[in-house]
């Protein structure tokens, strides 16, 4: 994949990460699924998820990253920072860590680890 | 019967902790038992154990099993908070010769008391069915008030005594007391021998009109008889059915008042429910805010990580680009002192050059060079000011204080709804109209058993008209019978002389016990009250309506002050006669007497009472210089209630005397 591909715009989950986020907002826990998704990238950073194991297509949109997920330009500072992914294609790379966040965290949550408990040891 | 308390021991009753063998045992010398105790600290709740440990009932008017539901209030409440859950009355007391050893025990563990008696008579231990049998027999609960008096009931006495249910209540229970009513049934029983000994006194007639004259008279009888115990039968039966279903409603509306505790509970509990709502409510919405504005929080730790690194690249920088400038520096000042002039540092004369600062300006420029080559790029400040910006500390921490705050809103929520739930049911076929059903049911009932008491008083005269058709038929047929058949006179004689027997016999016990409680009332009236001449005594009618009678035979209205006296004279009188010889015990009795009748009570009324007597009373009433100066050496032991420590829950009893 060349460096030149440009990077996406519309952004948002697989058919399987679509259901993971809905456990992730249920109960109300997040005021919406942009809070969620915002989320699930920061843990997927943290926890060293390799956006390189997430599926390469199959994505739905959700969101207009500029113009829904991100506020200033953080996610995008993040990957620059941490040098996750392609860091050329921040928003390419978001997704695929956003697809793994919610994948890994429904999956605590299902198994009744609450979300304080998730936040706490992800951030060390 | 000679009953004397010996001894009492308490064990988590009421603010008592542990009182190990009052001993309340007297002679007939000094038979005056005096405890002392100022008003809250305990003088009633020992009245009460008193009272508990020989009936099952703290309180008059209620029986153990309603006394059960609110006993858990008389459970010592620092020995509850110590795990405790055992409380116990022991009483020791003689009579007739025997010793007598009483333990009542109510254990708390949650839900109803699990409640035990253990009665032992010398060394006999007494089966828990016989126990409230066997203590009914040395004091009838009936009585108790005669010989367990709360003076705080003085002042409604005399007013309870003119009402015509009290005076039926208290006519029962000296009669059942005396033993009447069994006599009552004996008479009934020797009626119907009668009757069968005139049938055959009849049959053994031998003029065949005379037969027919007594046989229809009989029969006649007969039918009025059977007639009449056909209606006091089915009176007595409906009576009973209505005292058991009063009985009933009496009990279901005691839990009435526990409804109402619920209901209030409830209330308070929906106001905590509805609270509670609220800040779960308000909790989870700070929840979603931190999650809104700390979502960078989880990767806190990451962001951390390149920090130090960042850091550590700009130190170095900054490290590296120090040294450049100390270079850069040294070789300024060794071409300045080559060239001549001023140092830019202490801005004096510099020495004149020489070879060895040629050697050293070529030695520091080589230095600079070989610096500047090394150096990389200058520190990114901008960088390690974005990173900072972006590590998120406090969003973690925040949402976990929360969690917890949430967890236990969340834990007490559950409780106050399970306990609420738990109070729905019982409340829910409990609502207002059933409990309104329940006061008029009662009332209803109250009015029921008043008439049949009525009807079965109105059969009377009936009774005794049989009665003397009987006795008048009897005396035909022993006329016209003669010597016939002399067996079956003598045993129809019998039992009409049996039967008259027994009808003179109850209204003569009946009288003599009236006019004994009437002169001993009257002889303690006037020995109480400051002008005993204005006064002929008491008269009680056969009702026990009591009259005060002045000195012309007239009856008397009197103040609040003489119906206490009245009523202390009164109370007095059937202790006497009905616990003869047993103890009394009197709980603040004084308290609503001015001090001259006061020293009366205590002078002459209470050694009338027999053998012991016990006093609660508070300084109020009499002090324990009062005390002594009234009743001096007749005094067996002096104790007084105090408090050992700050805590209101608590007294204990020390011995004065």
């Amino acid at each position: 994949m060349g460096k030149d591909q440009e990077d996406k715009q519309q952004i948002g989950l697989t058919a399987k990460g679509d259901e993971a986020i809905q456990v992730l907002v249920a109960d109300r826990r997040f005021a919406n699924q942009t809070d969620a998704y915002r989320f699930a990238i920061s843990y997927a950073m943290a926890a060293g998820l390799d956006p390189a194991d997430a599926p390469p297509g199959g994505y739905n949109t959700k969101f207009n990253a500029l113009g829904t997920l991100e506020s200033g330009s953080s996610i995008r500072d993040l990957i620059d920072i941490l040098g996750i992914g392609e860091t050329h294609r921040p928003f390419a790379t978001a997704e695929k860590l956003a697809e793994l966040g919610v994948r890994e965290i429904a999956r605590r949550l299902e198994g009744n680890e609450s979300l304080a408990d998730i936040m706490t040891s992800a951030s060390g | 019967m000679s009953l004397r308390f010996e001894s009492v021991s308490l064990k988590n009753f009421g603010p008592y902790r542990e009182i190990d063998t009052l001993n309340l045992g007297t002679d007939s010398s000094a038979p005056i038992v005096v405890i002392h105790g100022e008003n809250t600290l305990g003088k009633t709740s020992l009245f009460r154990a008193l009272r508990w440990c020989l009936y099952g009932s703290p309180e008059s008017g209620s029986t153990p099993a309603q006394a059960a539901r609110h006993l858990s209030e008389y459970m010592n409440r620092p020995a509850s908070r110590d795990g405790e859950t055992d409380m116990q009355v022991c009483m020791q007391f003689t009579a007739n010769g025997h010793r007598y050893r009483l333990v009542r025990m109510a254990r708390f563990e949650g839900g109803p008391p699990k409640l035990s008696a253990d009665l032992r008579v010398d060394s006999t231990v007494i089966q828990q069915a016989s126990i409230d049998a066997e203590i009914g027999r040395l004091l009838h609960p009936q009585i108790s008030e005669f010989f367990l008096f709360d003076g705080e009931l003085l002042k409604d006495f005399y007013d309870r005594l003119n009402t015509d249910r009290e005076r039926d209540l208290l006519r029962e229970s000296i009669d059942n007391v005396l033993g009447i009513p069994a006599l009552q049934l004996a008479e009934r029983d020797v009626a119907t021998l009668t009757e069968h000994a005139l049938q055959r006194q009849a049959k053994a007639l031998k003029n065949k009109k005379d037969v027919e004259n007594a046989r229809k008279q009989i029969r006649e009888l007969k039918s009025k008889q059977e007639s009449l115990d056909k209606d006091r039968k089915e009176i007595e039966d409906s009576l009973s059915k209505a005292k058991s279903a009063l009985e009933d409603v009496k009990e279901r509306i005691a839990g009435v008042e526990e409804l109402k505790a619920d209901a209030r509970e409830m209330e308070g509990l929906e106001v905590l429910i509805a609270g509670g709502k609220q800040e779960e409510e308000q909790l989870r919405e700070d929840m979603r805010r931190l999650l809104t504005t700390g979502w960078l929080a989880p990767a806190a730790g990451k962001l951390n990580g390149a920090l130090q690194q960042v850091v550590a690249k700009n130190d170095a920088a900054q490290q590296q680009q120090k040294a450049i400038q100390v270079a850069r520096d040294r070789v300024d000042v060794l071409r300045k002192q080559i060239q001549g002039g001023i140092c830019p540092a202490c801005q004096q004369e510099l020495p004149p050059p020489d070879e060895s600062t040629q050697m050293d300006l070529a030695e520091a420029e080589a230095e600079l060079k070989r610096l500047k080559e090394s150096a990389g790029d200058g520190p990114d400040l901008r960088l390690e000011r974005r990173i900072r910006e972006l590590i998120d500390t406090t969003t973690a921490k925040t949402y976990q204080q929360k969690q917890e705050q949430l967890n236990k809103v969340v834990a007490t929520q559950f409780e106050r709804n399970r306990r609420l739930n738990g109070l729905k049911d019982r409340l829910k076929d409990n609502d207002a109209a059933t409990v309104r059903q329940l006061g008029e049911e009662q009332d209803r009932l109250e009015v029921a058993i008043e008439r049949y008491g009525q009807i079965l008083r109105n059969q009377k005269p009936k009774q005794d008209e049989i009665n003397k058709q009987q006795d008048k038929l009897a005396g035909i047929l022993r006329r016209l019978g003669g010597g016939a058949q002399p067996e079956v006179a003598a045993e129809a004689f019998f039992f009409e002389y049996v039967r008259t027997l027994l009808t003179r016999t109850i209204e003569r016990y009946q009288e003599r016990t009236r006019a004994e409680v009437e002169k001993a009332a009257s002889e303690m009236f006037v020995t109480l009250v400051r002008d005993p001449q204005a006064y002929q005594g008491l008269r009680i009618s056969r009702d026990y309506r009591v009259d005060l009678v002045g000195q012309w035979g007239e009856a008397m209205k009197t103040s609040e002050g003489g119906k206490q006296l009245v009523a202390l004279s009164l109370i007095g009188a059937l202790k006497r006669a009905a616990v003869r010889g047993g103890p009394v015990v009197l709980d603040s009795p004084l308290a609503r007497l001015d001090l001259e009748h006061r020293a009366n009570v205590l002078k002459t009324w209470v050694p009338e009472l027999g053998n012991q007597a016990i006093l609660l009373v508070q300084s109020g009433e009499l002090t324990e210089g009062q005390a002594r100066d009234i009743m001096g050496n007749r005094i067996g032991h002096e104790y007084r209630i105090y408090r050992p420590s700050d805590d209101p829950e608590m007294a204990t009893i020390e011995r004065t005397q």
